[in-house]
């Protein structure tokens, strides 16, 4: 497994699952997917603005919202992006994510 | 009687070799008998050396098999885990092979790993099939029975099917190309114990039991039809007199760009006179508006039809593939084993584990429930279709590369 050589926070790995599903769903879906999850706010092109709660609930939220609208390969995909940029030792991940890491 | 036994034996553990060795010693413990070839599929999760290592140790036999996007177990779905599938008996004969430079020769590669795998049984010249008699007349059953294992991110998979053709003529084959847990970063072939990422790998077996492999995908096609007007090999570049892509987004807006869309809108090409084949569409080019579908030419005035990949469609497809493999088989009432080869692509049409899990209930369902069911999730299949399914000629078109499909090989315990 590469990674990065500091542990991501929550914003950069929340980011790169919604630019991971901005290539699978395309922009649109992908950031009204992202905008509907409560906590969580994002510009028009899908970059992260702000977290307001608990940065961990979030992206399982995020993950969550993916699932639905396009089944549990989405967390499977996810998962796939993030192994690349943190250690799962390291990181607290949402159980959506986790059982996929 | 010639007999057939078989072992399944499955793990999760997150240690490569502690989780081969598991698996492995399962499969033996569950096969009563002594070992003559091993299937191994395990996640890329795992450090691949490590994990053959593990079965090697506890098994004395060859191992083939590859890395996967999924695993499948006792007739059930997994991820990051390893499946073991051994077979003993007097009913086989394995013999083995495999051949490097997949990617640059894949043609020389299928057809060098298949010719070696058979003169692994060291026989000379070898029937691929037989004629048995039933009930008062003649039909063919396999007496080789070919499993291919390819790299699933490199090469051409319909020319190393055509090398395998072009050493074994019309022998059945089965098999899958390597997985790597939806990375599509690199795929391992495992090659007599060994994790390789450039070989084609290929288990000959001469049998003396029935055996029968079915294909389908069960996609149906959608009202929505194009034609090709301006091609070149597989990329195309008009559909209906426009660009490809402009001709897509009249249909579907936007979205057709979409790796999702792509996925669960795949094309139709050709038929078999009972199901349509499916291209999947890559590398979409917006400078252009042309993408590329599949890896066959594409011809002008060829049809190409949006499929359906409605839950429904991908579960009736399981049911054609399993009866079509059973009636190949004879109408078996004694299974020995049952391999699948399932597309990961399906994965977008069956939601989740509980509707995955359908798919291979119904596999169970026909098969019997104490029947070793073993197998992976692949970026393609590989199964030589039967020409006694229909009587439609274009069944005869040999077509050995398949896409978002289910391939089942069901080998009995009966007698050719």
């Amino acid at each position: 497994m590469s990674m990065t050589d500091e542990t991501p926070g929550y914003t950069a790995l929340i980011q790169a699952a919604i630019d991971r599903e901005k290539d699978i769903l395309g922009p649109d879906d992908a950031i009204e997917c992202a905008d509907s999850v409560d906590g969580l706010v994002v510009d028009g092109d899908g970059t992260v603005v702000d977290i307001e709660r608990d940065g961990r609930a979030v992206l399982g939220d995020l993950v969550g919202a993916y699932v639905a609208t396009a089944g549990d390969v989405a967390a499977f995909l996810i998962a796939r992006r993030l192994e690349n940029m943190c250690d799962r030792e390291e990181v607290d991940l949402p159980e959506n994510l986790a059982k996929h890491m | 009687m010639s007999e057939i036994l078989a072992g399944v034996g499955h793990a999760t553990d997150d240690d490569s070799t502690a989780a081969g060795r598991r698996a492995a010693r399962a499969a033996r413990d569950d096969l009563g008998g002594e070992e003559r070839i091993a299937y191994a599929f395990g996640s890329s999760e795992y450090d691949q050396a490590a994990l053959l290592g593990g079965i090697e140790a506890q098994l004395d036999c060859p191992v083939v098999g590859c890395s996967t996007a999924g695993e499948i177990a006792h007739a059930q779905s997994h991820t990051e885990s390893v499946v073991v599938l051994a077979l003993a008996g007097d009913g086989i004969r394995p013999g083995v092979g495999s051949a490097p430079e997949f990617a640059e020769f894949s043609r020389k590669a299928g057809m060098e790993a298949a010719s070696a795998a058979v003169d692994d049984l060291d026989d000379g010249p070898v029937p691929t099939s037989v004629s048995a008699s039933e009930s008062g007349r003649r039909r063919w059953y396999p007496k080789l029975l070919v499993n291919a294992f390819g790299p699933g991110l490199t090469g051409s998979k319909e020319w190393a099917l055509i090398g395998v053709q072009d050493a074994l003529g019309w022998a059945h084959v089965s098999g899958g190309f390597a997985g790597d847990d939806w990375k599509l970063d690199s795929t391992w072939v495992y090659r007599d114990g060994e994790p390789v990422e450039d070989s084609m790998a290929v288990a000959a077996m001469d049998v003396d039991v029935k055996t029968g492999v079915g294909v389908a995908n069960g996609l149906r096609e959608t009202e929505h039809t194009f034609t090709v007007t301006s091609a070149e090999d597989n990329r195309l570049y008009e559909l209906d007199d426009k660009p490809a892509l402009e001709a897509y987004r009249d249909c579907y807006g936007d979205r057709v760009t979409q790796e999702h869309f792509l996925m669960t809108h795949p094309l139709g090409t050709d038929d078999d006179g009972e199901e349509t084949h499916i291209a999947i569409m890559t590398d979409v080019d917006e400078e252009t508006g042309s993408m590329i579908v599949g890896e066959k030419p594409l011809e002008e005035g060829q049809e190409l039809t949006v499929m359906d990949t409605s839950a429904d469609a991908v579960l009736d497809g399981v049911e054609t593939a399993v009866d079509r493999a059973l009636m190949a088989a004879g109408g078996p009432e004694d299974i020995a084993a049952v391999l699948v080869f399932d597309c990961n692509c399906r994965w977008y049409h069956l939601s989740n584990e509980e509707t995955r899990n359908a798919e291979l209930d119904i596999v169970r369902e026909r098969v019997g429930p104490d029947v070793p069911v073993a197998g992976f999730y692949s970026y393609g299949e590989i199964a030589t279709p039967n020409p006694l399914w229909n009587d439609d000629p274009r069944s005869l078109m040999r077509q050995d590369v398949h896409h978002q499909s289910i391939a089942i090989e069901v080998i009995t315990n009966e007698s050719l």
